[in-house]
């Protein structure tokens, strides 16, 4: 036991003279030792330190050094504070040109209020786009469909459509647009419409349709009737006026033996097919039948 | 703007190289039992290093190195069978150095050289840091990464199996 430990402790290289005396005395200790002595004259290999340190920077240069001291470049003072400036400046530019795009989704309407407390209410289907962030500078919307507008008073507010311009300072309006059509109707102040060159001013109380001849009408609410959820029609063909009704309640109308250029003046729900389709053909005299869910035809009753 | 020691500074790894190489060297030689492939997986352990020169610490650059060599190790394949070489003439110093005494010397020598053949690798390696480089168990048992008393069984094994061979031989 003694000299098992004695002879941990000399292969550990700590062995203390007392435990030298014990394994010395011990007959088994000299072939270890012989050993020991003979594996201690094995020839190593010498490494040269410098030649591979040579060896190895010119691996070096073949793999990327890892960790490059990087370049700072240095801006005078006046020119960093130049450079925020400018960078400001850029960006406040570019936020502004932002449009911001709303479309009212079928079958409701949409209300917009604006960074002036102006408010857009949107038809459904119709589509707007503004710049929020440039509102204080440039009043400007972009419109296709239909909208009513209340403005609040301050500079000029322009509605953009494709025919023409709409621009006023503090009112309230409505604005039509489909394909070429384009309806002006102002409830309150005064509205200027530049279309094909002609600028014509839309009074409180004038509806004005400008394609393709300017027609004034006079309106008699003080709302446009579909932000009731009616559709209203000033002396127009009776054909567009079903078409509307078409759209509306996504139906087919069929007419038998009807004058679909007569004039109709008035307006009718979107809510309920048989009392729009009663408010249309009643005061023209004609009838009506719903064969199916989708199908209406209107036909004369007098002339069968 | 004095930056920590780092072995990214040239002079900093210049001094690692030339502390460590040599015994980094002699491991990868009982390892392999190889001049060249020990210079090899030297090298190439002190490239990792230097790649690496960001995350290790100076002070923790040895065991890297040791650790680093030892995976490459196991990474080679084929090791072809190479014999140490021994000194001659370490005892001519001595008076006994009879044409007998020499002889026997050499047939010893001859026979240690089997014996150590037939330990593991593991064993063989252990054995030749403690004799050797004169390593601590200490210092073996931080290279593998075992403890200290297993680091101990492993050379005294090693010794007690040579000598068992050595007799039979």
């Amino acid at each position: 036991m003694e000299t098992k430990q004695a002879l941990e402790k000399w292969l550990n290289n700590e062995a203390s003279p007392a435990d030298m005396q014990v394994l010395n005395q011990w007959p088994g200790f000299d072939i270890y030792k012989k050993i020991d002595t003979h594996t201690k004259a094995m020839v190593l290999p010498e490494h040269d330190a410098i030649s591979g340190l040579k060896a190895l920077k010119d691996t070096f240069l073949l793999t990327s050094p890892q960790q490059k001291t990087p370049k700072v470049i240095t801006m005078p003072r006046l020119l960093k504070i130049a450079a925020l400036l400018i960078l400001l400046v850029l960006s406040s530019v570019f936020v502004t040109s932002l449009p911001t795009n709303i479309q009212a989704p079928i079958a409701t309407t949409q209300t917009i209020v604006l960074p002036d407390s102006s408010k857009i209410t949107l038809k459904e289907n119709g589509r707007i786009s503004y710049k929020k962030y440039g509102w204080p500078f440039t009043r400007e919307v972009t419109l296709e469909g239909e909208a009513y507008f209340e403005v609040a008073k301050g500079k000029t507010f322009t509605v953009v459509t494709p025919t023409a311009n709409v621009s006023v300072l503090g009112t309230c309006f409505n604005v039509k647009t489909e394909n070429d059509l384009l309806i002006v109707s102002c409830f309150e102040g005064l509205v200027s419409v530049q279309a094909n060159g002609t600028n014509t001013l839309v009074a409180a109380g004038d509806s004005f349709s400008f394609s393709p001849m300017i027609v004034n009408n006079k309106i008699y609410t003080s709302k446009p009737t579909w932000i009731f959820n009616e559709s209203s029609f000033i002396d127009m063909p009776l054909e567009t006026v079903l078409m509307e009704i078409e759209k509306h309640y996504k139906v087919t109308i069929t007419t038998k033996n009807i004058d679909v250029t007569l004039r109709y003046t008035g307006s009718f729900t979107h809510t309920n097919l048989d009392q729009a389709l009663q408010t249309v053909t009643q005061p023209l005299n004609l009838s009506f039948s719903k064969d199916s869910k989708n199908e209406v035809q209107i036909y004369n009753l007098k002339k069968q | 703007m004095k930056k920590h020691s780092n072995i990214c500074q040239e002079a900093v790894f210049n001094k690692i190289y030339k502390e460590q190489v040599q015994s980094l060297r002699n491991f990868m030689f009982f390892k392999t039992k190889s001049t060249d492939a020990s210079y090899d997986l030297a090298q190439e352990a002190f490239l990792k290093l230097w790649q690496n020169c960001g995350k290790v610490a100076p002070n923790k650059a040895k065991s890297y190195l040791f650790t680093t060599a030892n995976n490459l190790f196991l990474n080679t394949v084929a090791h072809k069978k190479v014999q140490f070489k021994f000194t001659q003439g370490v005892k001519k110093s001595q008076d006994n150095n009879s044409p007998e005494f020499l002889l026997e010397e050499k047939e010893f020598g001859q026979k240690l050289q089997k014996a150590l053949d037939s330990l593991t690798q593991l064993q063989r390696t252990a054995f030749l840091l403690s004799r050797v480089e004169g390593k601590k168990y200490r210092e073996i048992a931080a290279i593998y990464n075992i403890s200290e008393k297993a680091a101990g069984k492993r050379v005294l094994d090693a010794l007690e199996k040579l000598r068992e061979t050595i007799e039979n031989l």
